[in-house]
């Protein structure tokens, strides 16, 4: 099912989004996006079960909201989607680790590992967001 | 892109009969192209056998040795190899990095090439003086961009491919190491030939990224503002990273590319500008002054701030800037700069707006907001007029 799986990039710089969903479609993957942790929020809870994400791709600098505060919302609310942390800080495994996220990359991500991550939580998670 | 537009084409089949001749002792024809001519002259000064079998190898455990040695350049490189590998498709192909002496590092190649025994692999030396012209050898010599078709190597053994090479410089006085890729077919040389210049690039990029986090330890009091704005400043390589592999794709299935290289050589510009911005915000040296456009400078700045305001919620604009030359430390008016933007940012209303202008008769750069109470405040940042 990993190739149909749905990936939500939440990352304020339209650049860095529209690159990264241009490669996961070529992927296979089917991609959405959101500017900032609200938007991001309302499309995982507002969106119906079908077109909910499996796997968020979550940045963590952004206006409003970081991604740390992202992820507390969601569990607070219940929601166990997968959510990897991407981003460019230094210490970003402990970062992960300590705040609950279900994976990290660096950025610049390296190509094999980003895939690998999506599919290992697309199949963790991913039958049932 | 650092290609050379004069490099023509080389007609194999001349240029091979060049090659006999110049193998059995004779001058170098005329035919040949200059760069070839030169690398061949080199070779043969060095005493290189155009007969060799294959290229000297370093025993196992010094092979191992070197990659331990090398690995922060490996790592770094790794990811760019793999994009020119998949950029080659399904065609016989090898993309490799050598070390600053023409050593081979490592290689991402094609199944058959992979286990062809004769092919160079991690711990050949491919330098000009051990193995005549190559693709990796060829361009540490040259320090710039190379080209290689078929006969034009001068090891008999490396006359069935197309070589390509490009040295990658972190500091402009010696290479860090080499990228090259090696083809079998002239065409797909062609159609990788501006992807192998962006990866190169983009991981010259990549090795001076490391030298910014390693520079954050050090930063003192700034270095919380400082590890902010490196983030941003990687933004750019992530980027340059995820274009290089959609180009990759797209070369390979022979689709036009060239729109997201461009994007790419931009991002990487980019980078560039915004990487020696942040070494003079994260250096306390005072140098001499010297001229500087402060409508450039503004223009820069304010670039690498954008992510920083972002997430203040303030707008950063540029009113329209007269060129003002001043005459400054460029590092002491960068921190000065970016301390009076960071006191601009605290004092702005969320949902405003900095400005930045430009005061030609007494220069200086003025930046002017709101605060929450409705206030409007200015900062000036001084500096010295350039008479």
């Amino acid at each position: 099912m990993t190739d149909e799986a749905r990936v939500l990039i939440v990352d304020d710089e339209a650049d860095f989004r529209a690159s990264m969903s241009m490669l996961l479609s070529l992927e296979g993957f089917h991609v959405v996006e959101a500017i900032d942790g609200r938007a991001a929020l309302h499309l995982i809870t507002s969106s119906p079960p079908a077109q909910r994400p499996h796997v968020v791709l979550l940045d963590f600098r952004m206006p409003g909201m970081n991604g740390g505060e992202v992820l507390a919302r969601l569990r607070e609310a219940g929601n166990q989607v997968c959510v990897i942390l991407v981003s460019a800080i230094a210490d970003i495994r402990s970062v992960a680790e300590r705040l609950g996220f279900d994976g990290a990359l660096s950025k610049p991500c390296d190509h094999d590992e980003l895939l690998a991550a999506i599919h290992r939580c697309a199949s963790c998670k991913g039958s049932s967001p | 892109m650092r290609f050379q537009p004069g490099l023509e084409d080389a007609d194999p089949s001349t240029t091979f009969r060049a090659w006999q001749r110049f193998s059995r002792g004779e001058a170098i024809d005329e035919s040949v192209r200059p760069h070839v001519r030169a690398a061949w002259q080199r070779s043969r000064e060095h005493g290189c056998s155009p007969y060799m079998p294959r290229a000297d190898v370093l025993p196992a455990a010094e092979t191992l040795a070197l990659l331990r040695q090398e690995s922060r350049l490996i790592e770094v490189a790794s990811p760019f190899l793999a994009a020119l590998s998949r950029a080659a498709g399904p065609e016989r192909h090898a993309a490799m990095l050598g070390d600053a002496t023409g050593r081979v590092l490592k290689i991402v190649a094609d199944p058959l090439t992979a286990a062809d025994e004769a092919f160079p692999r991690s711990g050949s030396l491919l330098s000009e003086a051990a193995a005549g012209a190559n693709g990796i050898g060829t361009a540490l010599a040259g320090g710039r961009y190379v080209e290689l078709v078929g006969p034009e190597h001068y090891i008999e053994g490396f006359h069935p491919f197309t070589c390509q090479g490009v040295p990658l410089h972190v500091a402009p006085d010696a290479p860090a190491g080499v990228v090259s890729m090696s083809v079998r077919r002239v065409e797909t040389a062609h159609r990788i030939r501006d992807i192998l210049f962006c990866a190169s690039e983009a991981a010259e990029c990549e090795l001076l990224s490391a030298e910014l986090s390693s520079t954050v330890a050090i930063a003192g009091e700034r270095s919380a503002v400082l590890e902010s704005l490196r983030q941003d400043v990687v933004q750019r390589i992530a980027i340059t990273r995820l274009q290089l592999e959609i180009a990759a794709r797209r070369i390979a299935s022979v689709q036009d590319a060239s729109a997201m290289l461009e994007s790419a050589e931009r991002l990487i510009a980019k980078f560039r500008r915004q990487a020696a911005i942040w070494r003079n915000l994260a250096d306390d040296a005072v140098s001499s002054p010297e001229p500087i456009d402060l409508a450039e400078l503004v223009h820069q700045f304010l670039e690498l701030m954008q992510t920083e305001a972002r997430v203040a919620g303030v707008t950063l604009e540029e009113s329209r800037l007269e060129r003002v030359l001043a005459l400054d430390d460029a590092g002491a008016l960068s921190r000065r700069l970016l301390a009076g933007v960071l006191t601009g940012l605290q004092r702005a209303a969320p949902g405003t707006c900095l400005r930045f202008s430009l005061e030609n008769a007494d220069p200086q750069i003025r930046i002017e907001g709101t605060a929450v109470t409705g206030e409007m405040f200015q900062l000036p940042v001084p500096t010295t007029q350039l008479r």
